[in-house]
């Protein structure tokens, strides 16, 4: 049963890379989603005993992130000081890649995906980022799956506004 | 926005993110055909879908962080919350390697007996209070903050109720009982059918680790976990395999806390 318990904490740790992504996507910020990582690991690592086998380690995974992550919103302490988007630095937003008109394109969609409203915006990361499915991230969200599609509706035309509008605006500098 | 065009939206979406069967995958795929329009929106999303990939899957390939390595290698002992002593680790061991029951679990026989007690005393919880038409709970739903505020001075920690309206179900409100001459705390939720479900956290006297078991009794389905000082019920007359979900969720709510 120990080497269980061992074999269950490799699956744990081969889930960090997906686990880092979604707290990226979700937050928008790298310090702030390594933490979020950790947190979550450590306290799936000590309610393993919890955990049905019958269930996917990475959704269960995602529900604990996501749920801390709320968690830290509601209580206002995880987000720190609020941050205005046109404030953060280039360094807070997810790595920069090496093409510079390719960064023109994935700075915008950063930044579009954290100005969405946060219900709309974890349905979207669970769904195109993490692609899950509709039931998985329903089950994620604890929402009906008529609600993850209504939600995922709404960020999806929010997104294509927003990315309209800060492409019309090439040279919009930061304060 | 007409009902028909809120169907044809949501297939569209279903169509972009996979979630449609090959038959009516090929439906939606040949109607786009005939509707530019909407051919053009649903490129769009997938564009959306390939630029946040482009953006995010490079934190797949990122070094791990020291710090996030440190806490995958280091022991499983938990290190804020509350400690298990070594002693209690290795019967918990033995245990599962005997498999013998929970005699040797943690504080001796009297444990043995406590975990179908618990379960025990939620069905009585529920069956009690749940079938209480007129005043089930004690604090209902919009007394809220100073029956959280009672809870966490009786328990000695914050408790917040999960939200269950996914499953069709919302908060009633709660009351304190006793569970084994301490503290415990009952919350109740509701659905359109007048279905119940009662949530029972209790305190342990040691710490306590035992994954979601199923208990049944009088029709009534009762979920039942230990997670250290604290233990959980979810009991209800709705079916077990929904129950179950509720379960999870609830756990999830209190890892998460």
């Amino acid at each position: 049963m120990g080497s269980d318990k061992q074999d269950l904490r490799s699956r744990v740790a081969m889930e960090v890379p997906y686990l880092r992504r979604f707290a990226r996507a979700l937050t928008g910020n790298p310090t702030l989603s390594d933490d979020l990582v950790q947190d979550c690991i450590e306290r799936a690592l000590t309610r393993l005993h919890l955990y049905d086998e019958t269930r996917n380690i990475r959704t269960w995974l995602y529900t604990i992130l996501r749920n801390l992550y709320i968690n830290g919103l509601r209580q206002d302490i995880r987000r720190g000081p609020h941050m205005n988007i046109d404030d953060v630095s280039e360094q807070n937003f997810a790595q920069q890649p090496v093409q510079a008109e390719q960064a023109v394109i994935v700075h915008d969609i950063s930044k579009a995906l954290a100005q969405l409203p946060d219900d709309q915006r974890e349905v979207l990361v669970l769904i195109a980022i993490e692609e899950l499915s509709y039931e998985e991230a329903a089950n994620i969200i604890g929402t009906p799956i008529g609600t993850v599609m209504s939600r995922l509706s709404r960020a999806r035309s929010r997104l294509k506004i927003i990315m309209s509008e800060t492409s019309d605006i090439p040279a919009r500098q930061s304060k | 926005m007409s009902d028909e065009h809120t169907i044809r939206e949501t297939a569209l979406h279903a169509f972009v993110d996979n979630e449609l069967d090959v038959e009516a995958g090929r439906e939606v795929e040949t109607w786009l055909r005939q509707h530019p329009d909407q051919k053009q929106e649903t490129e769009l999303w997938k564009e959306q879908k390939a630029k946040l990939k482009a953006a995010f899957d490079p934190v797949l390939d990122e070094t791990i962080p020291y710090a996030i390595q440190e806490t995958l290698n280091k022991s499983a002992r938990p290190k804020k919350s509350f400690t298990i002593p070594w002693r209690n680790m290795a019967a918990s061991i033995l245990l599962l390697v005997t498999g013998i029951g929970t005699g040797l679990y943690m504080s001796g026989p009297k444990a043995e007996k406590s975990w179908p007690l618990f379960a025990q005393n939620a069905i009585s919880s529920h069956l009690v209070f749940a079938s209480d038409v007129s005043k089930p709970v004690e604090f209902a739903a919009p007394q809220q903050s100073y029956f959280l505020a009672l809870v966490k001075e009786r328990m000695a920690r914050s408790l917040t109720p999960p939200a269950l309206t996914f499953a069709g179900f919302k908060f009633l409100g709660g009351r304190i009982v006793p569970h084994e001459d301490k503290p415990a705390v009952l919350f109740m939720y509701e659905n359109v059918n007048g279905k119940r479900i009662t949530l029972l956290v209790g305190q342990n006297d040691t710490p306590k680790r035992k994954a979601m078991k199923l208990w049944t009794k009088n029709k009534l389905n009762c979920f039942f976990w230990f997670d250290g000082k604290l233990s959980f019920s979810v009991t209800s007359d709705i079916e077990d395999t929904k129950l179950k979900l509720v379960s999870e969720q609830v756990q999830e709510h209190f890892i998460s806390i």
